[in-house]
């Protein structure tokens, strides 16, 4: 227990519109553990982004807690959980969400700086970054427009990077992607959970979601299913029949 | 038409609070250029028919009542274009009336009112009670502007005697009765009107009034007239006080000067305004085709050419303008009256304009084609948008943009540097921003100089109507005394320095001017001179500048001076202001007078007392030190407070309606900006929060992306405002022969409203900004 991160107890996400209830997530219980990957699946409609974003602070539950660090956040005020969210989580997002009017580099210190005050550490660190995913200066001078997909990804996950969260939560991080570039992000992904930070991702494909070692499958709103894929390395076929054994059986 | 109406509609629809915004724009600038069109072009109008209706004269002309001869009434009989003269005599000399309490140096007239009069006869205005021996009809401005009420007691100075009276009515005069002419005209009963002649001999006059063809004739009629017979050998008493004339412009410019000062700065300010909204417009247009590129996009796709789309633009603000303008007109219909009543205390003329169908379409006109063609214009960018590039959200695969202030290379805390990227990344629109806080800094500042200077600090003003400004006046019965009198006042100790100092009239050039007269100018303490010196012998006299630029007179040029039946040649020394009809103004020695009359002696004594004097007490010694030679005593700070404190209050109503629009308008133009930006950069502000922003930081930062915008533009305004305001105003007095006006706001004044600008701004940027908290990142993503 000493290396749950996360957990979740009866937790539920309501939206209402015009009258109308839509129950999300319904008393889910979930345990995230230190240095875990984390691989959130399900059909459409499941509750997966709104798990992910409950999880991550970026929305708040109807019911239930959300006990991160052995603090409920799902108490915590707006501006507490902005806090919260940029000294614990890295974000990845489908559409990349870097902002436009700001070079590579500038999207990741604008998250940075608002943990470190050391700009010139800062930078060093975030070139570092950027040299290890393969970024050149020349192009992290650049804007989002002026740079592929697959590149303004990468920055992103740098900026998730950057502040050394505790959790780095991923919605479809390739869903926007080529193949080869998907492939680089989620090579990415896989190197910061092999130094130890947990990740938690949202995925349809199954390619991304071998690379988690925990499998979790949503329906309607609840944990499904879970399946375990630890204790098989990555180019191991057994990892994958295992994986395709357990979607099966979810109804995948 | 249908379809272009339908998306105009949808348009407005969308996004209601701009329209709302823009809406209050043109309504204010119409409100506003209405209002001072119709006081522009109104009032002055207005004078004329009630002129007409009263049967108005066009020269009044009034002498001592020995001066006055068959000959004079047939030479203005036989004058061409005179249809109609009359001659009344009645009573005129110098006294005091009390307005608000406090006494005022005027000329007053006493006319019996059961005397045959058919110009301008006594029209009664309200209530009234017949006349009888202790009763008397007051001119209207003592109910308007001087605080007096029907049966109420009224006390007047007659040639140095107290009189009193029961007001028993309200007379509507046109020619005697506004504080700028200070002539009153009073009517009483038969018996009073004989009783007073026979206690006052020496102030019987008569009134010669005539009526001509063309009224603006008046002014040369009066001018040859002068010429004629006041200037002439035989006429021993010219600049006897209560010889006097008036032609009709000059009594219709004096009494309509304030609501025309008011009206230029009310059209100035509107048309600041109105260049405002243009502005808001422009970027409006900008925004929503930046907004609506998709739609765009996607209206091209199905076959809508470029001209409906730019069309429905056009509908849109059109439409919107001309709502606003409607209502706008509507609205200076309630506040004329409101105008009207405050004028009256200065003007005392009854003005209730009513709807002016004219001037309402013109204003509706000008606004909407306005609006209509800045939009066509500005939509017209449509034409180039391609399709597929405005689905595109006008994206292109490749562009070269800058990186202005890398984070990892710049100095400063985050919110200011993420708040100047934002700037430089908008630069189109910091400088609308800039140029529409420097518009409005600019009026504020020019509103602040208004109020303080003929509202609170008047001496300058006042300095510019009246010339030179004493403590105490003394004007005495005999001429003769002013020497011995002059002589006792500056030996003594509450007496900083006594001369003598007034004016008469002359001819110079053959215009009849306005002559100022005293030994020393050097005494003056008032800013009269404008250029060159005053003149210091006696052959020298100073002109109105613009009176010099008239007739092509330069310093060093010469001009003919006549006066009882004497002329000469005087050298000019300097240039002079002072708000007179079309500058008709001089400055001369005594000396200088004296070789063309040279019996001549003061009877105005000006008096300046050392500080911590009272003059009311000062007043009441001198009263008993020399006995009864004065016709009146004025303590001219009471005098110039009764009069001009009206003005104070009427320029405080401009200043505070103009302080107000600004304030409104800060709080509008900034709405409009900062809901564009934050609908703009919704999906930014998201991301910022999802990466930890908190709603204080993003409003923070929102709040410093306009501010340096915001200070440069309050520092141009603020400065153009507080050194351009004299040159506008100079240019307004200009034909009532002022040149040079040193009227600014107090330096802490500019600075404080600038200061208080920036921080309303700041203030409400934070607080338009507020609705950043509503931005979720949830809201971002699911989006």
């Amino acid at each position: 227990m000493s290396n749950t991160i996360l957990t979740t107890q009866k937790l539920c996400k309501t939206f209402s519109n015009q009258g109308l209830q839509q129950h999300v997530l319904k008393n889910l219980d979930l345990e995230i553990k230190g240095g875990d990957f984390t691989v959130i699946m399900g059909p459409s409609g499941a509750g997966k982004s709104t798990l992910l974003y409950a999880l991550s602070g970026m929305d708040k539950p109807t019911l239930g807690k959300i006990i991160f660090g052995g603090r409920d956040i799902s108490q915590f005020s707006n501006d507490h959980l902005a806090l919260f969210r940029r000294k614990n989580c890295g974000f990845v997002f489908q559409q990349i969400y870097l902002m436009d009017n700001m070079s590579l580099m500038d999207n990741v210190l604008a998250a940075g700086l608002l943990v470190s005050k050391k700009k010139k550490t800062l930078a060093h660190e975030a070139a570092a970054l950027f040299e290890q995913v393969g970024i050149s200066e020349g192009l992290w001078r650049k804007f989002p427009t002026q740079v592929s997909g697959g590149e303004a990804q990468r920055a992103a996950i740098i900026r998730a990077l950057i502040n050394q969260p505790r959790i780095i939560f991923a919605d479809e991080p390739t869903g926007s992607l080529n193949s080869a570039a998907g492939t680089a992000v989620l090579d990415i992904l896989s190197e910061v959970n092999r130094e130890g930070r947990s990740i938690v991702m949202v995925t349809h494909d199954l390619k991304s979601a071998l690379r988690g070692n925990r499998i979790i499958y949503l329906k309607d709103g609840a944990v499904c299913g879970e399946c375990n894929l630890a204790e098989y390395v990555i180019e191991d076929p057994k990892r994958s029949e295992q994986l395709l054994a357990f979607l099966k059986e979810m109804g995948w | 038409m249908k379809n272009t109406l339908m998306l105009a509609l949808a348009n407005i629809r969308k996004n209601k609070g701009s329209a709302i915004s823009l809406l209050v724009f043109a309504l204010i600038a119409a409100t506003l250029l209405n209002l001072g069109l119709v006081m522009s072009l109104d009032y002055g109008k207005h004078f004329d028919t009630r002129a007409e209706q009263l049967r108005t004269p066009h020269v009044v002309i009034v002498q001592s009542e020995v001066l006055t001869t068959d000959e004079q009434k047939n030479y203005l009989e036989n004058y061409p274009g005179v249809i109609e003269v009359e001659k009344q005599n009645i009573l005129s000399g110098f006294g005091d009336h009390y307005l608000n309490g406090s006494n005022a140096e005027c000329i007053v007239i006493f006319a019996n009112a059961a005397g045959e009069q058919h110009m301008n006869p006594p029209q009664l205005i309200g209530e009234s009670y017949p006349l009888d021996n202790e009763s008397i009809y007051v001119p209207y401005l003592m109910k308007a502007g001087g605080g007096h009420d029907l049966g109420g007691r009224y006390q007047i100075n007659f040639a140095g005697e107290e009189l009193y009276f029961t007001i028993a009515g309200f007379t509507e005069e046109l020619p005697f009765g506004a504080l700028m002419n200070n002539v009153y005209r009073f009517y009483v009963s038969e018996e009073r009107y004989a009783a007073l002649a026979a206690d006052f001999p020496d102030q019987h006059a008569c009134l010669q009034s005539a009526r001509l063809f063309e009224k603006s004739l008046g002014l040369q009629l009066e001018l040859d007239y002068a010429k004629e017979f006041s200037f002439t050998e035989d006429n021993e008493e010219p600049s006897q006080v209560h010889s006097f004339s008036f032609a009709y412009n000059v009594i219709k410019s004096t009494r309509t000067m304030i609501p025309s000062i008011m009206s230029i700065i009310v059209i100035a300010f509107a048309v600041i305004l109105f260049c405002i909204s243009l502005i808001v417009i422009r970027f409006r247009i900008l925004n929503s085709i930046e907004e609506g590129l998709t739609n765009i996009g996607a209206l091209k796709a199905l076959g809508y050419r470029s001209r409906q789309i730019i069309i429905s633009i056009v509908w849109q603000f059109g439409g919107i303008t001309i709502i606003g303008v409607l209502a706008g007109i509507i609205l200076s219909r309630f506040f004329l009256p409101l105008i009207g009543r405050i004028l009256e205390a200065q003007s005392a003329l009854i003005w209730e304009p009513g709807f002016n169908w004219g001037l309402a379409a013109l204003s509706l006109l000008f606004l909407t084609f306005s609006v209509a063609l800045i939009s066509f214009i500005v939509a017209g960018r449509i034409r180039k948008l391609h399709p597929l590039i405005a689905l595109r959200k006008g994206g292109l695969t490749h562009n070269f943009r800058k990186n202005r202030i890398p984070l990892d290379q710049s100095y400063g805390p985050l919110s200011f540097l993420l708040s100047l990227k934002q700037l430089l990344n908008n630069k189109k629109q910091a400088l609308t921003i800039g140029v529409i806080i420097a518009l409005i800094s600019f009026a504020s500042i020019a509103a602040i100089s208004v109020y303080y200077n003929i509202g609170i600090e008047q001496d300058e003003f006042i300095s510019i109507i009246v010339g030179e400004k004493p403590d105490v006046n003394l004007i005495l019965k005999n001429s003769g005394d002013a020497d011995s009198l002059l002589k006792r006042l500056n030996a003594r100790p509450e007496v900083r320095k006594a001369f003598g100092f007034e004016n008469i009239s002359l001819l110079a050039d053959e215009y009849n001017l306005n002559a100022w007269i005293a030994k020393d100018f050097a005494d003056l303490e008032g800013k009269m001179l404008h250029a060159g010196r005053y003149p210091k012998y006696e052959n020298e006299v100073a002109l109105n500048g613009l009176l010099a630029k008239t007739i092509g007179k330069e310093i060093g040029d010469r001009i003919v001076v006549k006066q009882s039946g004497a002329e000469r040649e005087f050298l000019i020394t300097g240039f002079i202001q002072k708000w007179e009809e079309s500058g008709k103004t001089m400055v001369m020695t005594y000396d200088g007078l004296l070789t063309l009359q040279s019996d001549y002696q003061y009877r105005c004594l000006s008096v300046y007392l050392a500080k911590g004097t009272l003059a009311a007490a000062f007043i009441e010694d001198i009263k008993k030190a020399a006995g009864d030679i004065f016709i009146s005593t004025i303590d001219i700070n009471e005098q110039v407070d009764s009069q001009f404190g009206s003005y104070g209050a009427t320029f405080a109503a401009v200043a505070f309606g103009m302080l107000t629009v600004t304030v409104l308008v800060v709080i509008l133009i900034l709405y409009l900006v900062i809901k564009a930006m934050i609908l703009r950069r919704k999906q930014e502000l998201g991301i910022q929060k999802a990466i930890g922003y908190t709603t204080l930081q993003l409003m923070i930062q929102t709040a410093l992306n306009f501010t340096p915008v915001v200070i440069l533009g309050v520092a141009i305004g603020g400065l153009c405002g507080h050194f351009g305001f004299n040159p506008l105003f100079t240019a307004i007095a200009r034909s009532s022969g002022i040149l040079e006006t040193h009227m600014p706001s107090p330096t802490v004044w500019t600075i404080i409203t600038c200061l208080a600008l920036i921080a309303l701004a700041y203030l409400v940027s934070m607080l338009i900004a507020w609705r950043i908290r509503k931005i979720s990142p949830y809201t971002l993503v699911s989006e």
